[in-house]
Formats: C-alpha cells, sequence, structure tokens
C-alpha cells in the first residue's frame, strides 16, 4: 500500500501543487523525496527558501513520514539538526493526512511558532519576552 | 431499518459522557468512575509534564494488580498503565485479532482477583456468551472489536445475502458525511476497500469467503486490518464533524477533561490510530452505521435488578436504536481500557492452522 499511496500523492501534487512547497524523489527510491518551503511573507522568513528532507516508512501511511529541514532555521519548534516539533508527525499522526497537509502545516508553524511546546526553549523564551530581537534573529538566518 | 437521513433523536442522551466524568470524579464508586476516556490517554509532552509535577512524584507509585479496586485508580495511574500496555513487547506479538478462546479463560485470570468481575463472567457464562475473540491491545481494539463483531452479526444473521447489502448500502450512505468532512475520496475508499470486499462476498455468498475464518485472516493481516480501523476513524470522525451541535458539550480531552473543539476532537482523539475510543466515538459509528452496539462492563460495580431481568448483573452499557436481543446488537466486552468481542450460539468453524 506504502507505495501506491506515495505514487499517488506524487501525482497529486504535480496536478495541484499547493502554494509556496514543492516536494518530490530525490532520485529512483519513492521513499526518500525532498521537499521546499518559501518563507511566508507575513514571516521573518519570508524571502528564504527552506530544503527539508522526507523519509516514508515502510508502513507509510500507517505510521507518518520522517520530515527535517535540511536548511539551518531560526524557530522555537526546529532544532539545529532540523528536527521538528509538530503534533501531526508524531502521535496525532493520521493516515488520512499527505504531504502536501504536513508541508502547509509546518508553513503555518513557521508563520505562528508555537512556543508553549518548544523544542529549542531558549529561542521560545526569546519569541515570548523580546519578539523584535527573535524577528531579526529569524531575519539574519534566513539571509544566510 | 436502515434510514440515513432522518436525524438520530438524541445520540448522546443516553451517554452523558461529560456527566460520567463528573460523577468520576466526585462519585468514585459509581459504575463509571471506570470510564473508558480516562484510559485513553497516550501522554502528549503536556500531558507527561502534568503528570510528573502532580503528587505522582510526591508519592511512590503503589503496586496494580488484579486484587487493586479498579475505581480507586487515579488518571495518572489509569495512564501509567496504559503506557505501559502501548509499549509491552508481548502486546505486539499478540495477533490483532485472536480466534474465539472460551470464556472461562478470561474468568481463570479473575479467579484470585474480584468477587463481582467474577460474578459478571458467571453470568454470562450461564447465559450462553462463552466465546472471548480477543483485540490486541493496541488502542485500536474498539475499532477491530466493532469490525468483528460487525461482519459476524451479518455472517451469522438469518439471512447473510440480505444483510450483507443492508451493511454495504449503509456504508454508502455515511460517505457523503466523509466527503462533507473534507477527506479525500480516494483516500478513504481505498481505506474502506478491505471492509466493502469482505462484504461484498458475503452478499454473493462466495463460499470461499462466507466464513469466521476469512474474517479472522483479513483482521489478521496489518494492512487490510488497519486499513479498516483508519476507515472506520474516519466515518467516525466525519459522523461528528457534521452532527458537531450534539457530539460537541461532549467532546473533552481524555487527558485534561477539558473541552475541546469539535475539530480538535476529532484531529486528536478519532483520525490518528491507537487513540482508544470513549462514548462519543462508539455513539457516533453506531449512529454512523446505523448499528446497536451494548458493551459488557466488566468492572467491581455491583449491579442487580435492571429493567425486566433481576438477574442481570451485568452493567451493560447500550449505544444507538435497537440494542434489545432482537437488533441483534454487537457485543462486546469491556475491561478498563480494553475491549474484546464477546459471542455465544456460535460453533467455531475455524480449522486449526
Amino acid at each position: 500500500m506504502a507505495l501506491k499511496r506515495i505514487n499517488k500523492e506524487l501525482m497529486d501534487l504535480g496536478r495541484d501543487p499547493p502554494s509556496s512547497c514543492s516536494a518530490g524523489p530525490i532520485n529512483e527510491d519513492l521513499f526518500k523525496w525532498q521537499a521546499t518551503i518559501m518563507g511566508p511573507a507575513d514571516s521573518p522568513y519570508s524571502g528564504g527558501v527552506f530544503f527539508l528532507s522526507l523519509q516514508f516508512p515502510t508502513d507509510y501511511p500507517f505510521k507518518p513520514p520522517k520530515v527535517q529541514f535540511t536548511t539551518k532555521i531560526y524557530h522555537p519548534n526546529i532544532n539545529a539538526n532540523g528536527s521538528i516539533c509538530l503534533d501531526i508527525l508524531r502521535d496525532q499522526w493520521s493516515p488520512a493526512l499527505t504531504i502536501s497537509k504536513v508541508l502547509l502545516s509546518i508553513c503555518s508553524m513557521l508563520t505562528d511558532p508555537n512556543p508553549d511546546d518548544p523544542l529549542v526553549p531558549e529561542i521560545a523564551n526569546t519569541y515570548k519576552t523580546d519578539r523584535p530581537r527573535y524577528e531579526a534573529t529569524a531575519r539574519e538566518w534566513t539571509r544566510k | 431499518m436502515v434510514d440515513g437521513h432522518s436525524p438520530p433523536a438524541s445520540p448522546l442522551s443516553q451517554t452523558p459522557a461529560k456527566k460520567s466524568k463528573q460523577d468520576q470524579e466526585q462519585n468514585q464508586d459509581m459504575a463509571t468512575a471506570i470510564h473508558p476516556d480516562t484510559a485513553s490517554a497516550v501522554p502528549t509532552e503536556e500531558a507527561a509534564s502534568a503528570t510528573s509535577s502532580s503528587e505522582a512524584v510526591d508519592a511512590p507509585p503503589r503496586v496494580i494488580d488484579e486484587n487493586t479496586d479498579l475505581s480507586t485508580l487515579t488518571d495518572q495511574e489509569i495512564m501509567r498503565l496504559t503506557e505501559g500496555m502501548d509499549h509491552q513487547e508481548d502486546v505486539l506479538s499478540k495477533p490483532l485479532i485472536s480466534t474465539p478462546v472460551p470464556l472461562l479463560i478470561i474468568r481463570e485470570e479473575y479467579v484470585r482477583g474480584s468477587p463481582q468481575v467474577l460474578k459478571k463472567l458467571d453470568w454470562l457464562q450461564e447465559h450462553g456468551w462463552d466465546q472471548v475473540w480477543r483485540a490486541r491491545g493496541d488502542g485500536d481494539c474498539f475499532y477491530r472489536s466493532f469490525t468483528l463483531a460487525y461482519l459476524l452479526r451479518i455472517l451469522h444473521s438469518p439471512e447473510p445475502a440480505l444483510e450483507a447489502n443492508l451493511a454495504y448500502d449503509a456504508i454508502q450512505r455515511a460517505l457523503p458525511a466523509m466527503e462533507e468532512s473534507g477527506f479525500d475520496k480516494d483516500l478513504y475508499e481505498e481505506f474502506l476497500e478491505p471492509l466493502l470486499a469482505l462484504i461484498r462476498s458475503f452478499a454473493e455468498e462466495r463460499e470461499t469467503t462466507s466464513s469466521e475464518y476469512s474474517i479472522v485472516q483479513t483482521l489478521q493481516d496489518a494492512e487490510r486490518s488497519n486499513c479498516i480501523v483508519v476507515a472506520l476513524r474516519l466515518l467516525t470522525s466525519s459522523y461528528i464533524r457534521t452532527h458537531s451541535s450534539l457530539f460537541s458539550p461532549f467532546l473533552l480531552s481524555p487527558a485534561t477533561f477539558l473541552p475541546l473543539s469539535t475539530d480538535d476532537f476529532c484531529r486528536q482523539e478519532v483520525e490518528p490510530c491507537g487513540k482508544e475510543a470513549d462514548h462519543a466515538q462508539i455513539m457516533a459509528l453506531s449512529e454512523a452505521l446505523k448499528v446497536g452496539i451494548r458493551v459488557a462492563y466488566l468492572d467491581r460495580s455491583e449491579v442487580s435488578g435492571g429493567e425486566g431481568d433481576k438477574d442481570n448483573v451485568i452493567n451493560w452499557v447500550e449505544f444507538g436504536r435497537d440494542t434489545t436481543e432482537d437488533g441483534r446488537p454487537l457485543t462486546l466486552l469491556y475491561r478498563p481500557g480494553h475491549y474484546d468481542v464477546v459471542t455465544k450460539d456460535v460453533p467455531p468453524q475455524i480449522p486449526d492452522a
């Protein structure tokens, strides 16, 4: 089922690509994809292009895909290794979700970080206490 | 019998889930104290940190065994037990659903335990409920038990082909709500296919597949079994989503007991695999597929003198419109945090594997 489902998602992405995201296999291995997200205009990540790696488990879609940023990003819910703290990539994954929906959730997380469930407490703290400094740092990292 | 258009009279009037939760906190001697939802929490990070900062840290955890009065379990203890269940290696070594075992095997587990539970097991045995089909304790046990009981109900009906066609129609009638809820048609059709394939084979009375064996075989096959679980989860979710005003007062987080929006409840507690079913989910699935469900609660409560049957010692919790014997409701066994199927008067037809 995994391969059939991955193929279907690939076709759907080609037919109806979500705005500001793209995704597809890196080579002939359909279980390994690369995705890109354009930094949302209403966020300090605006103007940046962020790369992510996607790895599908063999029992996809019953288990969530592994999704990581490969581009460095300054964000309370994303750490230095690119790991993402997002509920739908963990215990709230549902087999009815798709890569397209996951990427859109990541986009909205860039606009609206969740500092109450942080992966990087320092960044969450800055976000909560000194918003201008958080935005400046995020913008600076995005330019690099 | 199958009427997909009239709204349910008041599906939640029989299942005051919210009330149960209040009872649970205030009235520990009630049977409702052992409510499935308390066992359903796969701890989120918030819940885990809430647990660690509460009294669980101060008091060393007490030993919980079969002699523990289940009505005294705290939420933290239930959460710890369920968490343990999820990670036990032997859970994964068990089949997703078992072939039938004698009810006496369950009784064995309680011989040195609660006399009230033994009394209930004896009552079931005396009234012919002598077989249990055990579901794996992986958080999907309600949905898998439902599937087994649903398919057995068709197979053992007086007219299986007719019953299969009715079931097929009931599922088709539930599909518009799926689309209305925003689920991708291609995706849910694929999840539904293994269930529909079996029902179609019952409708055509194909001898090779119209058997208990083929039901168990399908439910033991991880991919088909999980597809059906997901399909039922989406049917449940879409029923709740399209009847939001009926359900919303009863949609609470099992971890915090705080109200959740319909969307959050469905996204967090219904659609992901491994999330236990609570009254709201059971009621929704019962209504979505127009089939009655009754659950025998094997708890330590004293029950006697039920309406019409003074000998009934079982705390039956009923869902849907017709849960009388004539309505042939799906009959499940509930032990805190876990559902299995109980059947009677059905000779085993499964050859030794």
